[in-house]
């Protein structure tokens, strides 16, 4: 009941963000969902649009949510009232997941409706593909929005802002760089695939504990957290 | 029955409830029985702070003017004239002694004494 | 059994302390809490409600200890900051509607006739809402869930003299339940002079004094005086003095025992911001 005052109020808080959100994307996924779809790999639509709002979008949500919160000073006075401080980290975590399962339905639906437009009919494989790609979207997406959530536990928002766009930045830069040529020029230096993929699992590995241990984290800090 | 307080004397807001109590039962414009508000429910109407109307109605009590009974409220009690009219003798008699020593230290006569006593009484009939 | 009780509460941060804090909030009672801007009353404030966390000291509510997990006392409890604290874009039935998600004990209806008895557009989004009316949402939302203690930080700072009598006619309201209570921290000692009980005077994170009202009115005296007749109130109990162009002035806290032994001097009647002033830049024994 008491989480569910909380999500009333963090979606009245940021309906005019979706407001704003929604008038900008839809016109510009519309176009990029009709405009290239021929060149897509597999005859599917645009996806790029997928990583945008299963990533971008939920973490911009959040941090402006923590904005605003840290504004009005919102946390002080909840705390007041019947709400715990684990119930308030954990509406967050659930509000976050709300979003990312939201924009995950919304995004494969958009993509299966353009391709139709289209006229191209996604087959089985084009499903399981898109399976395993929102998937990995999604994982990133927890990452992330788990960095947001630990990190205004501890830091202010505008701390958390610089955290999260240096990290923004690495992720850019890493999936970039990962394009097949540079791939190729890797792996000649380097020697094999399998040591290329040794040393992604790594990373991978070290950003999921990392996770991991600010999600632990993360409800240590609410519960320190001086108002 | 009407309560008129002024904050701008030095008079403590307790005194002047009890005071204008004590003179209303005196008068007769409040007889035994007759029921007064709650400690309450008079702080909120005279807009101040319910341990004055607290202090005042103990008083009252002490001096047996009210009586207050749990869950029926506070009434007006009979005691309190009587022994209201012995108190203000009791003063009366302490200014009358003030005034005979005075008199008697520098000289005035007893006879001049009763003289203005006697002034001061009519004067205001 | 107290509404409030306070048990040597110390917290100490960077520059400022708070030292051994200790009070009694009886039911039924009105407290103000009294002293300068960054004297602590605030910080006193968010250590009992757990906000911050305290170096020693016990808090105890209705006779119970508060702590994170204790919210059934916590809906006994009504809070108000110095400004509503949800987002400007919400409207009152918004926060209406969480609220009553939020406390077990909200009462809608009662919630609406505050609304409406306030004044307070129930669709208007707060940020179009003037200072004294956050205010009066504040309390509103404070006063429809069954509260028994309301703790109020500043409520009246910035509000004119009218939205300040309507909140004193609110608060002695409340207070006609004798199980409710009230505790205001102010420095508008006005307020504090016409409905408060008790005050507590906090100063530089220490608790000076802890008096009925009516004592410090009515008992309490400031002596205006000269060289001689201050030497010997200087060791009259508790005097406070300050040493002015051309007289000394002194608090003594029981002027009105003492103000026929000293026919010279001037006995006035104390306020409590001249109590204040006299403490904050006298000098004691």
């Amino acid at each position: 009941m008491k989480l569910k005052g909380l999500l009333l109020n963090d979606f009245y808080t940021l309906k005019d963000q979706y407001l704003s959100y929604i008038k900008i994307l839809i016109p510009c996924m519309a176009l990029l969902g009709i405009i290239n779809a021929p060149e897509q790999i597999n005859g599917l639509s645009d996806f790029s649009y997928l990583v945008l709002l299963l990533i971008i979008l939920p973490m911009s949500l959040m941090m402006a949510l923590f904005t605003y919160e840290e504004k009005c000073d919102y946390m002080k006075y909840i705390l007041t009232t019947p709400v715990t401080r684990k119930n308030y980290i954990q509406e967050k975590y659930i509000f976050y997941l709300l979003h990312i399962g939201g924009m995950l339905l919304l995004g494969n639906f958009l993509i299966i409706v353009f391709s139709l437009i289209n006229r191209y009919t996604p087959t089985v494989q084009d499903f399981q593909w898109l399976l395993k790609f929102s998937g990995g979207e999604f994982l990133i997406s927890l990452v992330f929005g788990t960095w947001v959530i630990a990190l205004s536990m501890r830091f202010s928002i505008s701390k958390v802002r610089v955290i999260m766009i240096v990290a923004m930045g690495m992720f850019v830069g890493i999936t970039v760089s990962f394009t097949a040529s540079t791939m190729n020029a890797i792996i000649n230096q380097v020697g094999t695939a399998g040591k290329i993929s040794g040393i992604m699992i790594g990373i991978g590995a070290i950003l999921l504990i990392l996770t991991i241990w600010l999600f632990v984290m993360s409800f240590r800090w609410a519960k320190r957290k001086e108002l | 029955m009407e309560i008129i307080i002024s904050s701008n004397t030095n008079q403590p807001i307790y005194e002047q409830i009890t005071s204008q109590i004590k003179a209303m039962v005196m008068s007769g414009q409040l007889k035994q029985g007759d029921p007064i508000p709650s400690m309450r429910s008079l702080a909120k109407s005279l807009h101040i702070s319910v341990i004055t109307v607290q202090r005042a109605y103990e008083d009252l009590q002490r001096d047996g003017f009210v009586e207050t009974t749990v869950g029926r409220g506070s009434f007006i009690s009979a005691g309190g004239k009587q022994f209201y009219q012995e108190e203000r003798q009791r003063q009366a008699e302490e200014h009358l002694l003030k005034a005979a020593e005075i008199a008697r230290t520098s000289g005035i006569s007893l006879s001049k004494l009763v003289e203005l006593l006697t002034m001061f009484y009519e004067e205001d009939e | 059994m107290n509404a409030l009780e306070i048990k040597n509460l110390s917290k100490k941060y960077d520059r400022f302390q708070l030292e051994n804090i200790s009070l009694e909030l009886p039911q039924g009672c009105i407290m103000g809490l009294i002293g300068e801007n960054g004297a602590g009353k605030s910080t006193i404030i968010k250590a009992i409600l757990d906000l911050i966390q305290k170096d020693s000291g016990e808090i105890l509510f209705y006779g119970q200890k508060l702590d994170d997990s204790q919210t059934d006392l916590k809906e006994q409890i009504g809070v108000v900051f110095d400004t509503i604290h949800f987002h400007e874009m919400l409207t009152p039935v918004q926060i209406g509607s969480i609220s009553q998600l939020t406390y077990q004990n909200w009462n809608e209806k009662l919630y609406q006739e505050y609304l409406e008895k306030f004044k307070l557009p129930e669709k208007s989004k707060i940020k179009d809402f003037s200072k004294g009316m956050k205010m009066k949402l504040s309390i509103a939302v404070a006063l429809s869930h069954q509260a028994k203690l309301l703790i109020l930080d500043e409520p009246t700072a910035g509000l004119d003299p009218i939205a300040r009598d309507d909140l004193l006619d609110i608060f002695l309201d409340f207070i006609q339940d004798e199980t409710h209570s009230i505790l205001i921290s102010s420095h508008i000692t006005s307020d504090l002079e016409k409905i408060a009980d008790y005050i507590t005077f906090i100063h530089e994170g220490k608790l000076l004094f802890t008096r009925s009202k009516d004592e410090l009115l009515y008992d309490y005296r400031i002596a205006k005086c000269g060289e001689a007749d201050f030497q010997k109130l200087k060791s009259e109990k508790d005097a406070v003095w300050r040493k002015m162009d051309y007289q000394y002035e002194v608090l003594l806290p029981e002027g009105n025992q003492i103000e026929s032994n000293y026919p010279d001097c001037q006995f006035d009647h104390a306020t409590i911001d001249e109590i204040m002033l006299l403490y904050v830049k006298g000098e004691r024994v």
